[in-house]
């Protein structure tokens, strides 16, 4: 599903924020991805969204393979997966429902089967009576909720959380996570990426530590030794 | 792209007038005040072409004929004029009407020509009007080629200073209609990028769901085609109304004499179609084109 193979990446200042990362996540997957800020979290999701070419190696994402992704296939590897991010990226000008919406329109999905998934996944999250708000009219859990709601509408085999507790109350961390591990046993790969400690122990799901720009330790490793 | 793609694209645009409605407005206020610009230039220009044009339109060529020329001889002297081109006029004055109206002129003092009756002095002439006072020169070589033409009398002068007169209206109005038009490009360029700018971290947003970039670009080129077309049709009253009222005061006031000695002002209704065409082929260009390269730049992530 994801595979780093000797991955490199060095900002054109001269920063090296990864260096030499080799990693798999299968499929069916739930990993955290753990690590102070600034140990290369951050470059590591925008190599898996190709929003940067890594300078040494390869990256695999869903079958795309980088470098060598053509601008134009960008859009397909997005669409490929739903990503749900830490200040939950909502358009404020569209309500909860076009918000969610919005991410089946981009893929061509006919308005009719809009109309039939978007209600369906927002009862899976819990928002169905909130459809009609706007994004400033409701809570942050709520709007963490839309943004997952929003990930889940195209039903992607591949779901990353970037820091999904970040700017949400401790109580309702610990439910949006629940709410991924439901999503995961539906056979759904999760990757999370956060640099709460407390919060991943409480799973027990891999873990995946960053820090400094290198794998740092991998519980799979752990299990296997 | 299928239709309920494109239908979602068209609402979208129409949607985000309303969503970012002050911006909207900005826009349309702003495209609007450069038309109306534009518009008064092309107005003012228009009424200088058509009081030159009235002012050309009283060229008279005088073509003098031998007095030894005979009744078939004068036709056939006329129907040598016809095959020159450019004529708009062709009027035959004979002698004896070239006395009477010398005669008119004279008024009081007109029994000094009395007694040339018999042996009248003035010859048989026609009167020549050109439709472009530019080819007099030309047309006045021509006449006196034919045979039996006598002297042609034409306001040369009058002619080239009408032709340079109409040659500097024409090029001070192209040059002001292409330059309030590029400055008006300028300003709503300016606008709407200010709206995309406002609205980039939403692009920004869309290109992360994964969508492309011209399911991005399309809902803002609607959006600024729509801006476009309201933009031209609040101008096109706007103009249209001053003129009308310009006019009713013109009349009304001492400088109806200015109107009423020729052709009178261009109507409102004549200028109805040409501004309707510069109005919505500015506008709606100005808009698409400007979203299209506002919204270029950020579709980059």
């Amino acid at each position: 599903m994801i595979s780093f193979r000797g991955v490199s990446m060095t900002y054109p200042n001269g920063t090296c924020a990864l260096k030499d990362v080799n990693l798999t996540v299968g499929t069916g997957e739930f990993a955290f991805i753990l690590g102070p800020s600034g140990a290369g979290k951050s470059t590591f999701l925008k190599l898996i969204l190709a929003e940067l070419t890594p300078t040494k190696g390869t990256v695999e994402v869903n079958g795309f393979k980088m470098p060598g992704l053509p601008r134009k296939k960008v859009p397909m590897l997005r669409r490929s997966m739903g990503i749900v991010f830490q200040d939950f990226r909502l358009i404020p000008t569209m309500n909860v429902y076009d918000n969610v919406a919005f991410a089946m329109r981009v893929t061509g999905a006919l308005t009719r089967d809009v109309r039939k998934r978007v209600p369906e996944v927002l009862a899976q999250v819990g928002l169905a009576r909130k459809a009609k708000n706007f994004p400033h009219e409701i809570s942050g859990g709520e709007l963490q909720r839309v943004a997952l709601a929003r990930a889940l509408a195209n039903r992607p085999s591949l779901l990353i959380a970037d820091e999904p507790t970040g700017n949400i109350d401790p109580e309702l961390s610990f439910e949006i996570l629940e709410l991924l591990c439901d999503i995961n046993r539906r056979g759904t790969t999760i990757l999370v990426v956060t640099h709460e400690h407390e919060l991943v122990s409480k799973f027990d799901k891999r873990i995946i530590v960053i820090d400094g720009g290198s794998i740092a330790g991998d519980s799979a490793d752990w299990g296997a030794q | 792209m299928n239709g309920s793609v494109l239908k979602y694209l068209l609402k979208e645009g129409y949607r985000n007038l309303w969503a970012n409605k002050y911006m909207t407005l900005a826009s349309i206020g702003v495209l609007s005040a450069c038309l109306v610009l534009v518009g008064a230039a092309v107005m003012f220009a228009e009424n200088v072409a058509s009081l030159v044009g009235y002012v050309e339109d009283q060229n008279e060529i005088v073509v003098y004929i031998n007095d030894d020329v005979d009744e078939a001889g004068i036709s056939t002297i006329e129907s040598q004029i016809q095959t020159v081109g450019g004529i708009s006029e062709l009027r035959f004055v004979s002698k004896e009407e070239a006395l009477q109206s010398q005669r008119e002129q004279l008024g009081d003092d007109a029994y000094l020509l009395d007694g040339f009756e018999e042996d009248n002095i003035l010859p048989n002439s026609f009167v020549v009007r050109l439709q472009d006072v530019s080819q007099m020169a030309e047309v006045k070589a021509q006449l006196e080629a034919i045979e039996g033409v006598y002297q042609v009398d034409a306001p040369q002068k009058f002619a080239d200073a009408l032709v340079s007169v109409r040659n500097i209206v024409s090029s001070i109005g192209i040059i002001l209609a292409v330059v309030l038009t590029v400055v008006a490009f300028v300003i709503i360029a300016n606008t709407i990028r200010l709206t995309v700018f406002a609205r980039r971290k939403e692009i920004n947003i869309m290109k992360y769901v994964g969508a492309t970039d011209s399911f991005i670009r399309i809902p803002f080129i609607v959006e600024g085609g729509l801006i476009g077309i309201m933009s031209s049709i609040l101008s096109l009253a706007v103009c249209l109304g001053g003129y009308h009222l310009l006019l009713g005061w013109l009349e009304e006031s001492d400088f109806a004499i200015l109107g009423s000695g020729f052709s009178s002002f261009v109507s409102e209704w004549s200028m109805l179609p040409m501004l309707a065409v510069v109005f919505s082929v500015v506008g709606v260009l100005t808009g698409i084109l400007s979203s299209y390269f506002s919204v270029r730049k950020h579709l980059k992530v």
